[in-house]
């Protein structure tokens, strides 16, 4: 049921980056720089971090497959980036104590991993002609202050609800076990 | 900390990089249609988003027109002044118009050369792509209400883009400010004689589009109007892109290249107007194409 609960949410901040969130887009209001709303990839990399890197990737290629298709012109490239940066970051966060600080750390450097993935794949196949200094003064940094104050606002409730589905995969997996001997 | 890269885990990102770059390979080829699976997965997303995207809409619009609010008075003291003049050049039309008919008939020029014949179809925004790479909108007609894929896309102040693909139910509009490099555009301005030329790419640092290959013996001015040509397909003629804000001589010196400043506000779009070219019927039908 909580899985369920999951994805609903993930789905719905998926529609509001491309349909509230553009309603309310600094541009609409005259403003120079932009903010590019990346709610899912935040919380598909604390998937990665809270419950494991295999859950990352797999709610990684789910939702990136539907970016993909939705959002975009070509398949596969949110797909691949957005799991394999729940990947890394997955694995990187087995060093760290996680508390809120070192999550929002990690989750913008996962953040971070997606754009610049983005941005050097696009220019290398001239989607964009961007150049570097206005995508990472007028894109990256605005957007990086965007998602950490998400992270922020987000924290609590999600940590509970991924901590709360971990726990219940674990409690699956041993009674699984105890069945099997 | 457990190894971080076993062989096999190795072996499945080499795999799906070169998956990866399979698929970005075959989405990027020049495809006529959508596969079936993303067609279904586009309109049945797109019929959600409009759920999302309309209350959200209206809220911002509520703020906004009470921010108009203020000006209105003026605004409107200002419309009624020019509404006298508006009667006399409507008049004034009509006569021009009339006279252009005989002159026309008397020459036996068939009624209409069909280049600026258009029908219209009206369509709401429910979606754009929130990573601004793609300057992509999603719209909520599609097949079954004859929108067809290269269709011109504008809003009341100008043209805004043309649609990309289309779905039974909604469809895809490519923004003229996509860097791509199939998003051209034929187009002229029209002030002592006409000067062709085509839109060939958008400036993302300084949001004007670039219009090319015009010879380099016609001068183009700052505040010309820039339209549509028509004589690139399936675009009619007469739509509004632009104003040149700046001309430029190109490298090898034999074309120049002026930079437009796009009439309508590429962020700023709530209802558009999908036009179809009525050039190619016999009999142009007005009436198929009105819908709300």
């Amino acid at each position: 049921m909580k899985r369920f609960l999951l994805i609903g949410t993930l789905f719905v901040l998926f529609l509001i980056e491309g349909t509230v969130f553009q309603v309310f887009a600094p541009e609409h209001y005259g403003f120079d720089f932009q903010l590019i709303p990346r709610f899912v990839t935040v919380i598909v990399v604390m998937i990665g971090m809270i419950m494991s890197p295999a859950y990352g990737v797999i709610y990684g290629i789910g939702f990136g497959l539907l970016h993909d298709l939705i959002y975009t012109d070509l398949v596969g490239v949110y797909m691949f980036g957005i799991s394999v940066a729940a990947y890394i970051i997955g694995y990187l966060s087995k060093v760290f104590q996680l508390n809120w600080f070192t999550v929002l750390i990690l989750g913008l450097l996962g953040f971070s991993l997606v754009e610049f993935y983005v941005y050097e794949l696009f220019s290398l196949i001239n989607v964009t002609d961007l150049s570097f200094h206005s995508f990472f003064y007028d894109r990256y940094l605005p957007s990086l202050i965007l998602n950490g104050v998400f992270l922020l606002i987000v924290y609590y409730p999600v940590k509970q609800l991924l901590e709360e589905l971990s726990e219940s995969r674990r409690q699956e997996n041993q009674a699984k076990r105890r069945n099997f001997l | 900390m457990p190894q971080f890269f076993s062989n096999k885990r190795l072996v499945v990102l080499l795999v799906s990089i070169i998956i990866l770059v399979a698929l970005i390979g075959t989405s990027m080829k020049e495809r006529n249609a959508l596969t079936m699976p993303e067609q279904f997965f586009k309109d049945s997303v797109g019929w959600i988003q409009s759920i999302f995207y309309k209350p959200a809409n209206s809220v911002a619009g509520l703020f906004e027109s009470i921010g108009d609010m203020k000006d209105m008075y003026e605004e409107n003291e200002l419309l009624k002044s020019r509404l006298n003049e508006f009667v006399a050049l409507s008049e004034e039309l009509k006569t021009v118009k009339k006279e252009n008919e005989e002159l026309k008939g008397e020459l036996n020029i068939e009624p209409s050369t069909g280049l600026s014949d258009y029908q219209t179809f009206h369509a709401n925004m429910i979606a754009r792509s929130p990573d601004r790479w793609n300057d992509l909108l999603t719209i909520d007609k599609g097949k079954q209400d004859g929108v067809q894929v290269n269709m011109a896309v504008a809003t009341p102040s100008g043209l805004i883009g043309k649609v990309k693909n289309v779905q039974p139910f909604s469809s895809t509009v490519q923004l003229v400010s996509d860097v791509d490099r199939t998003n051209r555009i034929a187009a002229m301005t029209q002030e002592d004689k006409n000067v062709f030329g085509t839109i060939e790419g958008y400036d993302t640092e300084k949001k004007v589009l670039l219009f090319s290959k015009i010879p380099v013996d016609i001068k183009v001015e700052k505040g010309q109007t820039v339209i549509t040509a028509g004589n690139g397909g399936i675009f009619p003629r007469g739509i509004v892109i632009g104003e040149i804000v700046d001309v430029e001589t190109d490298n090898v010196g034999t074309t120049q290249t002026a930079h437009v400043k796009p009439a309508a506000d590429l962020y700023d779009i709530n209802n558009v107007m999908v036009i179809e070219r009525g050039a190619q019927n016999v009999v142009p039908d007005n009436g198929e194409g009105e819908e709300e």
